[in-house]
C-alpha cells in the first residue's frame, strides 16, 4: 500500500497513485483533525494533490525528498 | 527509414493530394454529399495512419480536420470558403511535416505551436455553427490564445509573478543567465480531463528539464470536501527552467495548447523583496551611491553597498536590494543603469521597474490587457464609453456632481482592472479639478487625453470594434509565424514543390514503354539488313562499315534501355510471398501438423507477369506440400524428426532466371506407389511400370488426372495440383522439377526466366518460309548426311552420338507439302529440341542466326493456333512466325 490510513493520520509512502485520491477525499471529509506524513512519499499524482489542497489537512512530516517538499509546499503551505 | 513509413509518406502525398482536389470540387459544388464523404475518408484515413507513428503535431492537426469534416458532414457545420481555406492551410502544414520527416526521418518539435495553432482553428469552426453565441467566444478565445504566443514569441508583456521565486533560487538563476544560459517560464495548464487520459501533470511539471523553481496554484478556490471532484484537474503549473526553448518544445510537444512559455530576461529576476522596516528612511545612502556611481567609483560603491548590508538586518528590503545590487555589479559591470534603478528603488521600496528591458506592448494601456478576457476588454470598453457619455452631459444643479464622482469611481475601477496604476494620480487630480469646478469638462479632457494615449501607446487599436480585434489577431498570427523565421508554413503546396522519391504509375503506361523499346529493337536490327545492302547492292563498303559502327552505338543504348525499362517491371517475390505465413499457419493447424515456414530470398526480383504467375502454383505447392509431404507429428517422433517439419521457401537468382525452390523434410514420396497409381488410372502402361526410374516416376505426379489421395480433401486430392502447377509454369516459359527421397523429404524447384518480353530464338528456314524456335528447347543444330537416316515403321530416325534421336520433318508438322531440301553435300538440316526429357530433330532446310526477339501472342482469330506461341517484327521489316514446339511434335 502506498497510502496508510491511521486513526487521525494518513501515511503516504513511495509513489501514491491516481487511485489512491478517491479513497483520500473520503477519509478526510470524515476527519475534522486529520494530519498527513508525507515523509515517506517520493511522488503523488496530482489528484491527490488536489485533495490535499482542498481539504488543508495538517502535514505533520514533509517529503526527506527536498524537490518533491518544494513543489509540495509551495501548493499547501499558503 | 523504414518500408512502412515510406509507404505512409508516399500514401500520405496522395491522400494530400485527393483533399485538395475534393476541397476544389467541393467549392462549386458544395451540396455533393458524395464529395463530402470521400473527403471525410481521405481526412480520416490520413489520421489513422499518421498514429502508426509518433508525430502528435501531425495527428492533431488531422484529428482537428477529420472532427470538422464529421461536422460538416452530419451537416452541423456548412461548407464554406474559409473552412476549405483553413483545410488546406492545415493539409499544407501536413504536407510540410511530411517534407521534414523524409527529410531528417521525424518532426521537429518547434511545429507544436504551429499544428495547436491550426487544430484550434479548424475547431473553432465546429463550434461556430452551434450557437451563435459561442462565436464571440470563440473568437476571443482565439484571440487571446495568439495574444498569448505573441507574448511568448516576442518577449513578454505582463509582468511575471517572479517575486514568488525564493530570492536564492532568482540569484541563482540570474548567475545562471549571465553565463549565456535563457531562461524560460512556463505556465502549465493542464485539461481538466488530463487524469482520465493517464496523464500526470505534476510529474510532467517536476521533470520538465532544466527546472530551477516551480509552484502550483488552485484555478479556482475550493468547494467544499463534499462537493469536490478529485479527478477533475484544477491545479496550474508555473516553473522557471535554464532548458533550451527547443528542448522545451520538445519535452511539452503533446501539450503544446496547456503551456505558455515565457522568456525571462536576466534583470527582470533582479526584484529586492523583504519587511519594508517602517517605509523608506535611506535617503542619505541613495544620494551617497548614487554620486559614487556618477563618478565612476563602483568600487566605493560596492563597500559603500555592503557595509550597508552588515549593519541591516538580513530580512530587510533594504538588504535585499543590496544584495542584488552587488551581484548584478559582480555579473554585469558595465550596466550601470541597472544599478542606478535598484538604488533609486530604496526611495521608495518598489522594486525597480526593469520594463525597457522588455517590450511592452501595451503596459501603459487603459486596454485591459493584463489576465483579462477580451469579452471582459470588451466590456470594460462599453463601459468607458459609457463614463464618456455621461460626462458629456451638461452639469446643471449641484447633486448632478454625484455624476462625476461616480464616473471617476467607475473609471478608477477601470484603471485599477486594467494594472494601469501609475495613471490613478491622473485621474484622482482631473476628478479634484472638476468637482471644484462644478463641471465635467476636467475629467472629459483626462479621460480624452487618456484615451489618446492608450491609442498611441498600441498600434493595434485595441478599444476598436471586435472587427478590428479580429483583424488584429490575423496580424498577430504574422507576426508569430514571422518572429519564428524558421516556420515555412503558409506558403501553398505549390509554392514548394515536394520532389517525391517514387511514382506510381498506371502499368499501361509501363506496356507501352515497353512495346515502344520493342518497336526500338527491332528498327536497330534494321541497320545491319542496311549495311548488307549498302555493300551489296550499291557497292560502298566504306558506307556498309560507318553504318555498322553506328548500329553498335544505338545497339548499345537501346540494349540499356530495355534493361531499365525491365526494372521498371521488376518486382521483389517477397509479393507472392507475404501471403504463406498465415496459409502455412491455418492450414497446418486444421491439419493438425506442426510446420515451420522458412522464407528465403524474399528480396529477389523478378518481371512483375512472372511474379503474379508464381502465385497460384506455389499455392498449390505449398498446400500440397502441408496436406501430403508432411506427417503428423506422432508420426514424425516415431521416426526420429523432429515433432516440427520445416517447410522452407527460397528464391535465388541464377544468371537469368529466378529458382524458386519449395521444400519440406516430410516423409517424400514413394516412386512405387506413384507407379502402382498411374498405372491404375492408365497414365502409363505395363512396360512403363517396370522401366520407369524411380525420378521420372516421381515426376509423374505432374501428369494430368493424377492423385494419390483416397479421399478428396478440401484442400487437395482433386487430381488437378500438380498438373496445373506445371501448366502455370510452363506458360510463362518456367520448368519444374521435383526431387523426392522417401522418408527425407520433397523438394520443387521452379525455375522461371527474370522477364517475359524479350525472347531469345533461332531462327531456321523451311520451304522458303522463316520460323522461329525459342532458344530455351534448342539442344543443338548438325547436318546429317542422308544416308544416316533409317526408317523404323513409319517413322524416320538417325544415330547421334549413341542415341536415337526421332526426327521430324517441319514441313509434315505444319502440313506443308514439301519434302526438307538437303545441301551441297546431301546433309539435311537437324535441329534438335528437347521435349521434357526426350530430344526429337527437326528436318528443316537451313539454319540462320539467333536473335532478340519482343514476342507478341497472338491475338484475334490467329489466338486459337496453338501451333504459334506468338509473332514478332524482324528488322527487314517481315513478320516471324516463332513455333509452339512442344505443340506440333
Amino acid at each position: 500500500m502506498s497510502i496508510e490510513y491511521k486513526k487521525n493520520l494518513v501515511l503516504f509512502t513511495d509513489v501514491v497513485s491516481v487511485e489512491d485520491a478517491e479513497p483520500l477525499l473520503e477519509w478526510l471529509q470524515k476527519k475534522s483533525a486529520a494530519r498527513v506524513d508525507l515523509s515517506a512519499c517520493t511522488h503523488l499524482h496530482p489528484a491527490n494533490l488536489q485533495v490535499l489542497m482542498a481539504a488543508k489537512p495538517v502535514i505533520s512530516a514533509w517529503p526527506t525528498d527536498i524537490g518533491l517538499a518544494t513543489w509540495l509546499k509551495s501548493a499547501l503551505e499558503v | 527509414m523504414t518500408p512502412l513509413l515510406e509507404q505512409f509518406l508516399s500514401e500520405a502525398r496522395d491522400f494530400l493530394q485527393g483533399i485538395g482536389e475534393k476541397l476544389m470540387q467541393l467549392e462549386n459544388d458544395p451540396g455533393n454529399a458524395e464529395l463530402m464523404t470521400e473527403l471525410f475518408r481521405f481526412v480520416h484515413t490520413l489520421k489513422g495512419n499518421s498514429g502508426l507513428f509518433e508525430f502528435p503535431e501531425m495527428t492533431r492537426v488531422l484529428h482537428a480536420g477529420e472532427d470538422l469534416m464529421d461536422a460538416v458532414r452530419h451537416d452541423q457545420v456548412k461548407f464554406s470558403k474559409e473552412l476549405a481555406d483553413r483545410l488546406l492551410d492545415a493539409m499544407d502544414f501536413v504536407g510540410l511535416l511530411c517534407d521534414e520527416i523524409e527529410a531528417t526521418g521525424s518532426i521537429g518539435a518547434t511545429h507544436a505551436v504551429d499544428s495547436a495553432r491550426l487544430a484550434a482553428s479548424l475547431r473553432e469552426l465546429i463550434v461556430k455553427v452551434d450557437s451563435p453565441a459561442a462565436v464571440t467566444a470563440v473568437v476571443a478565445a482565439a484571440l487571446l490564445a495568439t495574444l498569448a504566443k505573441t507574448h511568448a514569441s516576442s518577449g513578454e508583456v505582463e509582468p511575471l509573478p517572479l517575486v514568488d521565486i525564493p530570492e536564492s533560487v532568482r540569484m541563482d538563476a540570474y548567475r545562471h543567465a549571465c553565463n549565456g544560459v535563457a531562461l524560460h517560464w512556463l505556465d502549465y495548464a493542464p485539461e481538466e480531463e488530463c487524469f482520465f487520459q493517464g496523464d500526470d501533470p505534476f510529474f510532467q511539471a517536476r521533470n520538465t528539464p532544466g527546472i530551477l523553481w516551480g509552484n502550483i496554484t488552485a484555478r479556482q478556490p475550493w468547494p467544499i470536501l463534499a462537493e469536490m471532484d478529485a479527478y477533475r484537474c484544477v491545479l496550474d503549473f508555473h516553473l522557471l527552467t535554464a532548458a533550451p526553448r527547443e528542448e522545451l518544445d520538445e519535452y511539452f510537444r503533446y501539450m503544446p495548447d496547456q503551456v505558455r512559455m515565457v522568456s525571462v530576461p536576466p534583470l527582470s529576476l533582479a526584484l529586492p523583496d523583504g519587511k519594508h522596516n517602517g517605509g523608506p528612511v535611506y535617503e542619505d545612502f541613495v544620494v551617497h551611491a548614487i554620486s559614487l556611481l556618477g563618478d565612476g567609483r563602483l568600487e566605493g560603491l560596492g563597500r559603500a553597498a555592503r557595509t550597508m548590508l552588515d549593519l541591516s538586518k538580513p530580512d530587510l528590503w533594504l538588504s535585499s536590494a543590496l544584495r542584488w545590487l552587488l551581484l548584478v555589479m559582480e555579473l554585469e559591470p558595465e550596466n550601470q543603469d541597472a544599478f542606478g534603478a535598484l538604488i533609486k528603488s530604496l526611495r521608495h521600496l518598489v522594486p525597480p521597474q526593469w520594463g525597457e528591458h522588455q517590450q511592452e506592448i501595451s503596459g501603459k494601456s487603459l486596454a485591459p490587457t493584463n489576465g483579462l478576457t477580451s469579452a471582459e476588454a470588451e466590456a470594460m470598453t462599453a463601459l468607458i464609453t459609457v463614463q464618456r457619455n455621461i460626462l458629456t452631459l451638461p452639469i446643471e444643479a449641484s447633486w448632478q456632481l454625484g455624476r462625476i464622482k461616480a464616473a471617476a469611481a467607475t473609471l478608477s475601477g477601470c484603471l485599477k482592472a486594467s494594472g494601469d496604476l501609475a495613471a490613478l494620480p491622473g485621474l484622482e487630480a482631473a476628478t479634484a479639478n472638476a468637482l471644484d469646478e462644478a463641471a465635467s469638462t476636467p475629467l472629459l479632457t483626462w479621460l480624452d487625453d487618456k484615451l489618446e494615449q492608450t491609442r498611441q501607446a498600441t498600434p493595434v487599436p485595441k478599444i476598436e470594434p471586435a472587427t478590428l480585434v479580429v483583424d488584429s489577431s490575423t496580424e498577430a498570427v504574422q507576426a508569430v509565424s514571422d518572429a519564428e523565421g524558421t516556420s515555412k508554413f503558409g506558403q501553398r503546396a505549390e509554392d514548394n514543390i515536394a520532389s517525391p522519391k517514387s511514382l506510381k504509375v498506371d502499368q499501361t503506361k509501363i506496356d507501352r514503354l515497353m512495346n515502344l523499346i520493342g518497336e526500338m529493337v527491332v528498327s536497330k536490327n534494321a541497320l545491319p539488313y542496311l549495311a548488307g545492302r549498302a555493300e551489296t547492292v550499291f557497292g560502298v563498303r566504306e558506307l556498309s562499315r560507318e553504318i555498322k559502327a553506328q548500329y553498335a552505338v544505338i545497339n548499345r543504348i537501346a540494349e540499356e534501355m530495355q534493361d531499365a525499362i525491365m526494372q521498371i517491371r521488376m518486382m521483389p517475390v517477397s509479393f507472392v510471398f507475404q501471403r504463406f505465413p498465415r496459409l502455412v499457419r491455418d492450414t497446418s493447424r486444421k491439419l493438425g501438423k506442426e510446420v515451420n515456414l522458412v522464407l528465403e530470398g524474399e528480396e529477389t526480383e523478378a518481371d512483375k507477369n512472372i511474379i503474379e504467375s508464381l502465385g497460384d502454383p506455389l499455392v498449390h505447392i505449398v498446400r500440397n506440400s502441408l496436406d501430403h509431404g508432411f506427417e503428423l507429428p506422432e508420426v514424425r517422433r516415431a521416426a526420429g524428426k523432429p515433432a516440427a517439419g520445416t517447410l522452407t521457401i527460397r528464391a535465388t537468382q541464377e544468371s537469368d532466371r529466378v529458382v524458386i525452390e519449395v521444400s519440406d523434410d516430410g516423409k517424400g514420396i514413394d516412386p512405387t506407389v506413384i507407379k502402382q497409381k498411374a498405372y491404375e488410372k492408365g497414365l502409363i502402361d505395363e512396360a512403363a511400370l517396370e522401366r520407369l526410374s524411380d525420378q521420372e516416376a516421381v515426376n509423374l505426379v505432374f501428369a494430368s488426372g493424377f492423385s494419390t489421395m483416397e479421399v478428396v480433401s478440401d484442400l487437395s486430392g482433386r487430381g488437378v495440383g500438380m498438373d496445373v502447377v506445371r501448366t502455370a509454369v510452363e506458360k510463362v516459359n518456367g520448368t519444374v522439377v521435383l526431387e523426392s527421397e522417401k522418408g527425407k523429404g520433397t523438394r520443387l524447384r521452379l525455375s522461371l526466366p527474370l522477364s517475359m518480353a524479350v525472347t531469345n530464338v533461332m531462327i531456321v528456314e523451311s520451304d522458303g518460309q522463316i520460323f522461329g524456335i525459342p532458344m530455351d528447347s534448342v539442344v543443338e543444330t548438325v547436318r546429317v548426311p542422308r544416308n544416316a537416316i533409317r526408317t523404323i515403321k513409319s517413322s524416320q530416325v538417325t544415330v547421334l552420338r549413341g542415341c536415337i534421336v526421332p526426327l521430324k520433318s517441319v514441313n509434315t508438322l505444319l502440313d506443308i507439302d514439301a519434302p526438307p531440301k538437303a545441301n551441297d553435300e546431301d546433309e539435311l538440316a537437324v535441329l534438335v529440341v528437347r521435349i521434357g526429357d526426350e530430344s526429337v530433330g527437326l528436318l528443316v532446310d537451313d539454319f540462320h542466326e539467333t536473335m532478340d526477339i519482343i514476342l507478341k501472342p497472338m491475338t484475334g482469330m490467329l489466338a486459337g493456333l496453338s501451333t504459334y506461341s506468338g509473332s514478332a517484327l524482324m528488322g527487314d521489316g517481315s513478320v516471324l512466325m516463332v513455333l509452339n514446339v512442344k505443340e506440333i511434335l
